[in-house]
């Protein structure tokens, strides 16, 4: 089960700052995905599962649209 | 001048005169406008040790030479005065549209002096501007008040208003627009409701002039392409401020139980996405915004309608007293909004009490009867309106937390959260050394706007004490306030990371002058040390204490949650401050050297 | 073709009023734009977009021939024919036709430049053919 996770701004140069990344999500929390992927979980603040927002202990499913965001500068 | 208003209006409340002068030429090339306006003002017109609430003190609202042009975000105007609350500078920032209509109006700044012996409103309609009396509002909510005011003088004015915390003289009262905007911190309503004024009610109906027409729009036109193609917009337009709700309660950033924790066992119950499923109907945006971050909600269980919470009353008025109901926290915004105050320091001195009921120091004699216990929804509910009356319990609270505990005492001081009399905002800095110091040595007391660095303290180490942080900071706060300088909101830079150099071409052709950021972080750096002097000129003995956090956050580690167990130590504490007094070019207590003043341009305006 | 608006995407910015004051009249001045932006607050709590549908009425009752096609076949007014009689005004279903003898010398409507679109972050606004939207 490939998913495509788009982390957002400087969340990119976690993945050689590409647009997306893709991983076998299968049965993958965010949380395993991130750490999949080497990105810190800590600094992902907001993670969106097709167009909502969803918490880190997610389990992934088949086409599952994923961004990843950090909050560069807050209020 | 092109890219201003051109106009300086003076409204001497005591004489009820109102006169323009033109806006001064110099004064528009080092402080440049908004905030900058509001401290040349401040420093040079309020006379030395004037009381806040008396009618030497002045109040300064300014728009910035983006204002109402073509440029995402611009709605914002600075409202300037000394703070009642802490005895030095306040300066709060009010979206919406109120900035806008002040340019349409052809005015840069408007400079309220003096006292009206009655309630009285200002109404602006172009030039015919005119001070009308006011009894019939005195004393009403500002919701009802700003319908009256629009259905009396036309739906295309704009209005400012205060509440009855402004009217009673809560130290913390602000000042209302747009059905849920507010000039927030720092007693801005207090000086207004001081003062007599209850309204400002504006229309302009003029054009602002720019210097390069075309290459003003089409700099305008690509910051507008840079925002709506940010990849961060949907979110961020989804959620607005409370997306970081969760992830500070994930961090240990989310005030709990008077920040005595950073996460919350009932946060779930609080975030972004269960808001924007129970309550929001509408996404609200102030002037020129493309990423519209107001959430306009209807709380059925209430039958009541609020704009927000937005993530620091969320905080404040969630999780910083134990409420974890998101109905709750927006019916609790709006008690504040209505009646005027300022819902972080609302949050803030409440938390507080509750903590001190908790303690015991507090009882029931004391409360009238009101179990003050974390979590009491209706506990919560009625302090906010005996605090805006100033009844009871609410007397003594209205003050603020430092006062406060100075006269409750018993060692509650220990845990009143805040820095020169202001109470903390939304962000617990138990181990986050680089948002610590932004608190402590934040321009108006503690309040995080000017310098955020949660992100950077997890990224390089949030307990680190290195040169790295502190430059950091400094660099944040000579650059964020400038987005209040220039008349615009700074979160489409700040939270869809747009390049900030799309500014520079825009301003120049809106004000025929070219500015990099490097010169306009020199202007911040000026405001900057003006203000510092303005708190040492204002204040006996100001220096390295005032820059103290509260003692908390080097005493009392959480014993819950993420960051259970950590804490700062209070010689990291200094070493931070000794850092940053380098950095800054300040003495070893804290003040600008003449050094400083003089590379700033300061020293014929400090000398005077 | 014509502009359309989604009330419910409006969050009542009026960045769309600044860039069509500046098409129209090369001026910063929302209230020299031609279409409107109506609040509802606080309750319901929502906006209200007002645009042009390009149907023609303004056209058909302008006694001096002002209102004509452009190139982008949109109803436009072309101001030296223009006696500020008001007759356009009165009929305009939408309210979205303008005579304001303080502000313009002339009435003004949409003519269907898109600046409105470009700078609308909700994608509140769109133009499509009447056919296919």
């Amino acid at each position: 089960m490939s998913i495509i996770i788009k982390p957002i701004g400087q969340l990119k140069a976690y993945i050689n700052g590409e647009k997306e990344a893709s991983i076998d999500g299968a049965g993958l929390t965010i949380n395993e995905a991130l750490t999949e992927l080497g990105i810190p979980s800590l600094l992902v603040a907001l993670v969106m599962v097709n167009d909502r927002q969803a918490s880190k202990d997610y389990c992934l499913q088949d086409g599952d649209q994923v961004l990843i965001m950090s909050v560069l500068g807050g209020g | 001048m092109n890219g201003y208003g051109g106009s300086i209006l003076r409204v001497d409340l005591t004489s009820g005169k109102v006169s323009k002068q033109p806006t001064p030429a110099e004064v528009a090339q080092k402080f440049i406008g908004g905030r900058g306006f509001g401290a040349y003002f401040l420093y040079t017109e309020v006379p030395a040790h004037a009381d806040p609430l008396g009618p030497e003190n002045k109040l300064i609202v300014s728009s910035g030479p983006l204002s109402g042009l073509m440029v995402p975000g611009a709605g914002k105007c600075d409202w300037t005065t000394k703070s009642p609350l802490t005895g030095g500078y306040a300066s709060s920032s009010l979206g919406g549209h109120f900035t806008a209509e002040m340019r349409y109006a052809g005015i840069d700044s408007i400079i309220f002096e003096g006292i009206s012996a009655r309630p009285v409103y200002l109404v602006i309609d172009d030039d015919k501007i005119q001070l009308l009396d006011a009894a019939s509002y005195w004393g009403r909510g500002t919701i009802e008040v700003e319908v009256a005011l629009k259905e009396k003088h036309g739906e295309d004015f704009q209005v400012a208003v205060i509440g009855p915390g402004g009217e009673n003289g809560v130290l913390f009262a602000c000042i209302n627009h747009d059905y849920g905007r507010e000039a927030g911190r720092g007693g801005v309503g207090t000086v207004m409701g001081a003062k007599g004024l209850k309204a400002i009610v504006i229309r302009g109906t003029k054009s602002i002039p720019v210097a390069d027409m075309d290459e003003y729009r089409k700099a305008g036109m690509a910051l507008y392409r840079a925002c709506i193609e940010a990849e961060g917009l949907k979110p961020w337009q989804t959620y607005g401020t409370t997306i970081v709700t969760s992830w500070c309660d994930e961090v240990g950033a989310l005030p709990t139980r008077n920040f005595s924790a950073g996460s919350f066992e009932g946060g779930s119950k609080i975030y972004g996405a269960v808001m924007r499923d129970e309550i929001v109907i509408t996404d609200k945006g102030c002037f020129g915004c493309p990423c519209p971050c107001g959430k306009y909600s209807h709380m059925k269980r209430y039958g009541t309608y609020v704009e927000g919470p937005e993530y620091e009353t969320i905080g404040m008025l969630g999780s910083n007293v134990g409420l974890a109901d998101i109905q709750a926290v927006a019916q609790a915004n709006l008690l504040c909004d209505d009646l005027g105050i300022d819902t972080i320091s609302a949050g803030g001195v409440i938390g507080w009490a509750m903590e001190c009921f908790e303690k015991g120091i507090l009882t029931t004699k004391d409360t009238d009867g009101l179990e003050l216990r974390f979590g009491n929804t209706e506990a919560v509910f009625k302090l906010i309106e005996m605090i805006a009356y100033r009844k009871g319990l609410g007397a003594l609270l209205a003050q603020g937390v430092k006062r406060a505990a100075q006269q409750v005492g018993k060692g509650s001081d220990k845990f009143a959260i805040h820095v020169k009399g202001m109470e903390q905002s939304a962000y617990a800095t138990h181990n986050a050394t680089a948002m610590l110091l932004a608190y402590m040595t934040c321009d108006v007391g503690a309040h995080h706007n000017r310098s955020w660095a949660i992100t950077y303290d997890l990224q390089v180490g949030r307990d680190l004490v290195v040169p790295e942080k502190v430059a950091r900071i400094i660099w944040l706060q000579d650059f964020r306030p400038m987005f209040d300088v220039l008349g615009s909101c700074r979160l489409q830079w700040v939270e869809l990371g747009i390049d900030r150099d799309l500014y520079v071409p825009v301003l120049a052709a809106i004000t025929g002058v070219h500015r990099t950021w490097k010169d306009l972080e020199e202007v911040g750096a000026r405001i900057w040390n003006l203000t510092r002097m303005f708190w040492a000129r204002e204040n006996e003995g100001f220096g390295r204490e005032w820059d103290l956090p509260a003692t908390r956050f080097y005493e009392d580690p959480p014993t819950t949650g993420v960051t259970a167990g950590q804490i700062t130590k209070l010689e990291d504490v200094q070493r931070l401050l000794d850092m940053y007094y380098e950095q800054r070019g300040w003495s070893e207590n804290g003040l600008p050297t003449p050094e400083t003043l003089e590379r700033l341009g300061l020293r014929s305006m400090i000398a005077a | 073709m014509r502009l359309y608006a989604d009330s419910a995407k409006c969050c009542g910015c009026r960045s769309c009023l600044v860039a069509c004051s500046l098409n129209l009249f090369t001026e910063n001045n929302p209230r020299k734009a031609a279409l409107r932006i109506v609040p509802h607050f606080p309750e319901p709590g929502v906006y209200e977009v007002k645009v042009c549908t390009q149907c023609g009425e303004c056209a058909e009752v302008c006694p001096t021939g002002a209102i004509q096609l452009n190139e982008r076949g949109a109803y436009h007014v072309v101001a030296d024919l223009c006696d500020l009689c008001g007759a356009c005004e009165s009929v305009c279903p939408e309210g979205v036709m303008f005579v304001r003898a303080e502000l313009a010398e002339h009435s003004w409507k949409c003519d269907l430049c898109g600046g409105c679109v470009q700078v609308c972050g909700t994608a509140a606004l769109w133009i499509a053919d009447e056919k296919t939207n």
